[in-house]
């Protein structure tokens, strides 16, 4: 349809609807909603229709159910842009609040509650309140739902009417089920944003979901719908028993539930059950056990997105405890028709849950995954062969099998088996001769990747000995120096070269004087090569201590049920309150859309829009971060995006704050102890700026009394016990903007230059706009063990600051720690 | 956001890597049904068993409303109706009531005046539909009345079988389903007795006396449709409830032990030379001579360079299907305790490309054994009462279906 041809219809459908307007002749309602049908297909394809507003109101006095919900999809959909327009819906909308149908009242008070027009707030408020005491549980349903929906567009015009208060009421005396679940989501939304902002509001949650209140839900428990049952659940599972007689009293009301024929609802009791059990460890085991079947069933049935939401949740439980799960490997097993998320967790579960007994098997079964047609599963699986044979003993079987593998003759497989062997024979050499038999055989030019070829190259200089034509192969890839692209491989080959030279000299001179040459030709490299002959880099055994610290496990343990589960990340991480804050109420927050290819059902508006671009702008940054990881590249546009969206008062660069304003991350009781010590910090920070010390310098230079240490040893276990152990010494909140530092895309860069400070990476994670780090330092000359300094970085490169939080051993220096941290952020550039 | 999925998932690779993604703030949870996507979209740490649940229910809901189909066509040609029942299975973002036979009561596709007021100046408490909607037995609605009153009770079990090349029970695990439909009057009283381990033990102390002998079938995992109390199950060990009108599932379980195996199969997959396989299967069916499965289909998987399969087979059709490399063998009527074998010379078209050692995908196994169940489970009683005394007719069927039967070669 061309435009002009759309215009003479729309006129068409204008003047059609204008006729109609006044008739009451029979057939005449057929008709409209043949019209009306036109209209909304329209707004439907995304064609605006809002020009036939008026006729369109005042079509709209029928009786006719269909036509009145066609008119106030019509009206919700319009009144956004048109709030003048708008106006003229009111009249009518508030005269169906008051029909006799009380499926009209509440369709009309859903319709008005959906109109989203500020100024048009006071219309609202009336009809509301005759809602929340309709004779009929539609209506109040509809009521209690329309209190959030209000809160959300004037949230004073909610407190300020005592609308909470109401609900309060409802929660806990209404008959009607629904009523009391809609009551407890509004609540449970309105007071969590009151919260954020007021001490009153957050003590008024927790009284509200106190014990009478709990147990007033709990004891209707089954009346709910499936779906209120599992926000019942949640709410439950935040209650804090006052001893384990309680805490039983709850399970036995809810053991049934685990019964249920809905899956969402045997996960949130599967929560309650865990919550409550945390502190009581043999307890909490049994739990384990109670939930093993329901949680098996779950994933075994279902479309494969359920059994990927529940699998997930399983995998977090297996990795907490594998030894409750060893028995049950076979759940684990891949089905051929399995996707490949579903495949790649049920391998890391076979992994995590790899004993002594099972062992074979499994490894048998991940065997047959590695002739998988889909190549990362191939791989994934190989490499948890090698991973369950780096965590046991007894390897002789698992050995044979990556052998084998190398047999299978596929690039990939070879690729990956070569790294796994190499990896293996640093850990146990006692199985050189088995591998290097087979290793021989491999044709080196089917091997491809860096990492497996400089595995290869690195067993063949490391057994040169045993392996005849080592010295041929060598100089096969000596002769392809030019056109090795890979740093590592040219290092390992030069280290290789060289042992082969010690072990073989007669048959190796001439190939070491081809690589020494090559090697000091080499335009890339300088003094490095040289280090890294004489001392090579002892790569260590791939160390599986996991990355993530268990603090932050724990936080995703606590958000059980929820996508922490399914990202593996704190929701701190990859929800972004600031992020959403600029925009003002648009979409609704926590609103499930369906959207069809077809046909979109996602209503059209301007603000929507605004927050696709930013979807568009944020994603595609993403996938360039992702693209770049390495080199960060800057992007401009999505600075100024952001500047524009969400203009911010300039702010000094470093605030130092009293620590009670940051709560992430920080553990209660360090919390409890810092209030001193926060302040001698501020003191002695307020003295360094007296002194004019605000000036850049060079990190760990002169010109500050503390210098670090440039190799302080510290291993993961040391760092967790000290982070536990210490309090925070100093918090800082940290702005950049404008600076290289807020178009970080990946925390590579910003290790590279915090270590070119002194300053060591312990852990990081994240993704833009947020990054999680841990460092470390060590004061210079400190005896072992002591001196350290231990930082924990949040950083948000869309609102360009960093909140810092810092341990020490020796607090009276870790303002001085904290001013070089802060300049050395400042310095970070991305050249 | 309808262009963000579709930029970011749908016109990329990574369509069907993940189905959770998170683009810019949002996250995305999607399903794709038919040619039609799903998608859930969340700003906030949503809970995404709830919402994939969700979406698995409402698709549910459509399809009933639309008589079966849920595409592209059908979407296109309901959309009024679509808008009409989102409106009322979710506000702001929270699910609300997603029964069919409570929402049919009030939304129907004649869009006749809602059923709540016939009658003007209605200031009664509420009648006996907006009960329903929210109210107490939110599953059945009062006042049903049948001529004959009639209970049908299938038990649909599937058997998921891994085996590996050797023979060995890898994997095997039943589920099944208890599904009913009911076309009583009034508000019935159901109590259903199965021959299960739970069930029967609680019996024998009762009556203190033995169970009867037979089989006891120990049931992994049980759950139920809501309408089952679960305090009675919990307490008495038996399933009670007063049913939902029509047809609906009563309960679900899963079993590990004990599995009759339906069918075995013996494959021997030779690979002569370059351009030729020769392959044999042999199937025989475990259950009882006076049954028979239907609908039997082996898939043989075959290189994807095979240029033609010669057949021999002892009973049934066998032909090679090129689009999906398989050859795939059916047998219309299997009878029980029989063997059949299917023989093929396949000719391999010789390739240039070096040697690719094939990766044999899993032979995989398609039937239905009526009348038999892979657990062993029998209906024992099915009661009916109801406070009009009437009778009833019952009717109880078995059938064991494949799930994913797959055999290594």
């Amino acid at each position: 349809m061309n435009a002009d041809n759309r215009k003479g219809e729309l006129a068409d459908l204008k003047t059609q609807l204008r006729q109609l307007a006044g008739s009451r002749a029979a057939g005449v309602e057929d008709v409209k909603r043949e019209l009306y049908k036109k209209v909304i297909s329209y707004m439907t394809i995304g064609i605006d229709v809002s020009g036939l507003f008026s006729e369109m109101v005042m079509c709209s006095a029928t009786s006719d159910l269909v036509l009145k919900k066609m008119c106030y999809l019509y009206v919700g959909s319009y009144a956004k842009v048109h709030p003048d327009l708008a106006l003229l819906t009111i009249n009518f909308l508030q005269k169906d609040c008051r029909d006799d149908d009380p499926m009209i009242r509440g369709l009309a008070l859903r319709s008005l509650c959906s109109l989203r027009v500020k100024n048009l707030v006071e219309y609202l408020v009336g009809p509301l309140r005759t809602g929340l005491k309709d004779n009929n549980g539609y209506v109040r349903t509809v009521a209690a739902m329309g209190v959030l929906k209000l809160y959300h567009i004037a949230p004073s015009a909610c407190t300020d009417n005592d609308f909470p208060a109401t609900l309060k009421g409802l929660l806990i005396h209404d008959p009607d089920a629904q009523v009391v679940a809609n009551c407890l989501s509004a609540l449970q939304e309105i007071y969590t944003l009151e919260a954020a902002s007021s001490e009153a509001a957050l003590k008024e949650r927790e009284l509200l979901f106190g014990r009478p209140v709990i147990y007033a839900l709990l004891n209707r428990i089954k009346e709910f719908t499936e779906w209120a049952q599992c926000l019942v659940l949640d709410v439950v599972s935040k209650y804090v028993p006052a001893d384990p007689n309680e805490s039983f009293d709850i399970m036995n009301v809810l053991e049934d539930r685990l019964q249920h024929a809905n899956s969402a609802v045997v996960l949130a009791t599967i929560k309650v059950f865990l919550q409550l059990t945390i502190s009581m460890a043999d307890v909490h085991q049994q739990v384990y056990e109670r939930i093993k079947a329901p949680l098996l069933t779950l994933i075994s049935s279902g479309s494969s997105e359920q059994s990927y939401a529940v699998l997930s949740h399983l995998h977090l439980l297996v990795m907490r405890a594998p030894m409750l799960f060893s028995s049950d490997y076979k759940h684990f097993y891949c089905r051929y028709s399995d996707p490949s998320y579903v495949k790649k967790l049920k391998i890391e579960m076979l992994t995590a849950v790899a004993n002594e007994s099972n062992m074979y098997e499994i490894v048998t079964e991940l065997s047959e995954y590695a002739a998988n047609v889909d190549v990362a599963i191939t791989r994934e699986a190989i490499r948890a062969v090698g991973r369950i044979a780096l965590q046991l003993y007894d390897v002789n079987a698992i050995v044979d099998r990556l052998l084998q593998f190398l047999e299978m003759e596929k690039d990939y497989v070879t690729a990956e088996t070569l790294v796994l062997v190499k990896d293996l024979l640093r850990k146990y050499p006692q199985w050189s001769h088995d591998c290097i038999a087979v290793v021989g055989n491999v044709s080196s030019n089917t091997v491809q990747e860096p990492k497996a070829k400089s595995a290869l190259i690195w067993m063949l200089g490391e057994y040169s000995h045993d392996m005849l034509d080592a010295p041929y192969v060598l100089e096969g890839f000596v002769e392809g120096w030019a056109e090795e692209d890979s740093a590592e491989v040219r290092l390992e080959l030069l280290s290789a070269v060289s042992k082969l030279f010690f072990k073989r000299p007669p048959e190796s001179q001439k190939i070491l004087g081809a690589a020494l040459a090559a090697g000091i030709a080499d335009a890339h490299q300088g003094v490095e090569v040289a280090e890294c002959v004489i001392n090579p880099p002892k790569q260590a055994v791939s160390v599986f201590a996991d990355t993530q610290s268990s603090e932050i496990k724990d936080r995703i343990f606590d958000e059980f049920n929820s996508l922490s589960v399914v990202y593996r990340e704190p929701s701190f991480m990859f929800l972004d309150k600031e992020h959403r804050g600029a925009y003002d109420y648009s979409e609704d927050p926590a609103a499930v859309s369906l959207v069809s290819a077809p046909a979109d059902l996602v209503l059209p508006s301007q603000s929507l829009e605004a927050n696709d671009n930013d979807l568009l702008l944020s994603a595609s940054e993403k996938e360039e971060s992702r693209g770049t990881a390495s080199n960060g590249s800057y992007v401009p546009d999505f600075l100024t995006y952001e500047s524009s969206s969400a203009p911010r008062s300039p702010s000094p660069p470093l605030q130092v704050v009293a620590n009670r304003n940051s709560s992430i991350g920080s553990a209660p009781v360090a919390r409890a102890t810092t209030a001193g010590r926060t302040s001698q910090a501020v003191s002695a920070l307020g003295i360094d700026d007296l002194l004019g010390l605000n000036l850049t310098f060079s990190p760990g230079g002169p010109s500050l009394s503390l210098k670090l240490n440039s190799k302080p040893a510290l291993d993961p276990a040391t760092f967790q016990r000290k982070w536990g152990q210490l309090p925070i010494a100093l918090t800082m909140d940290h702005s950049f903007f404008g600076q290289p530092l807020a178009a970080l895309s990946g925390p590579q860069p910003l290790l590279r230059h915090m270590q070119e400070n002194l300053i060591h990476c312990m852990a990081s994670g994240g993704q833009v706009p947020q990054f999680k780090f841990f460092f470390f330092a060590q004061k210079v000359e400190s005896p072992p063990g002591t001196g350290f300094f231990l930082v924990e970085c949040l950083l948000n490169t869309s609102t360009a600051s960093a909140n810092v939080k810092i341990k020490a051993d020796d607090t009276s220096v870790a303002s001085k720690f904290g001013d070089i941290f802060r300049s050395a952020l400042t310095s970070f550039s991305l050249a | 956001m309808v262009d963000a999925f579709r930029i970011h998932i749908m016109q990329t690779k990574d369509l069907g890597t993940c189905p959770v993604r998170q683009i810019g703030g949002c996250s995305f949870l999607y399903m794709r049904i038919s040619n039609v996507y799903i998608v859930t979209v969340v700003s906030t740490n949503a809970n995404a068993a709830c919402a994939f649940k969700f979406i698995v229910e409402a698709v549910a809901l459509f399809k009933a409303y639309f008589g079966g189909a849920f595409d592209e066509d059908a979407i296109r040609n309901n959309f009024v109706l679509i808008y009409e029942l989102l409106d009322e299975i979710m506000d702001f973002g929270y699910p609300q009531n997603l029964s069919p036979e409570i929402l049919k009561l009030y939304i129907t596709q004649e869009g006749v005046r809602s059923p709540f007021s016939t009658k003007p100046q209605d200031t009664r408490p509420p009648a006996n539909a907006t009960l329903q909607v929210t109210g107490a037995v939110g599953w059945r609605r009062e006042g049903l009345l049948y001529k004959k009153n009639e209970v049908f009770l299938d038990i649909v079990e599937s058997v998921n079988l891994l085996m590996s090349q050797k023979g060995t029970n890898l994997r095997c695990d039943v589920t099944g389903k208890v599904l009913m439909k009911c076309f009583l009057s009034g508000m019935p009283d159901l109590k259903l007795g199965l021959n299960d381990k739970i069930g029967l033990e609680k019996e024998a102390q009762v009556k203190a006396r033995p169970s009867k002998s037979g089989k006891t079938i120990e049931l992994d995992d049980v759950t139920f449709h809501q309408c089952v109390n679960l305090t009675r199950f919990n307490s008495e060990k038996t399933v009670s409830f007063v049913p939902p009108d029509g047809e609906f599932e009563l309960m679900k379980y899963r079993i590990t032990e004990g599995i009759n195996l339906p069918f075995r199969v013996f494959p021997s997959i030779k690979e002569l030379g370059r351009t030729r396989m020769e392959v044999n299967v042999k199937v025989k069916s475990l259950f009882g001579a006076k049954m028979f499965a239907l609908g039997v289909v082996v898939k043989v998987p075959v290189p994807k360079q095979t240029a033609k399969a010669d057949f021999q087979v002892t009973s049934g059709r066998a032909k090679y299907h090129p689009s999906v490399d398989c050859l795939i063998w059916k047998i219309r009527k299997f009878p029980g305790q029989a063997e059949l074998t299917m023989s093929a010379e396949v000719e391999l078209i010789s390739t240039m490309a070096e040697k690719k050692s094939w990766t044999r995908p899993p032979i995989q196994m398609e039937f239905q054994v009526p009348m038999f169940t892979a657990s062993g489970l029998r209906v024992r009683f099915l009661k009916v009462w109801e406070k009009s005394g009437y009778n009833t007719v019952e009717w109880v069927r078995y059938i064991t279906r494949a799930g994913s039967y797959e055999v290594r070669c």
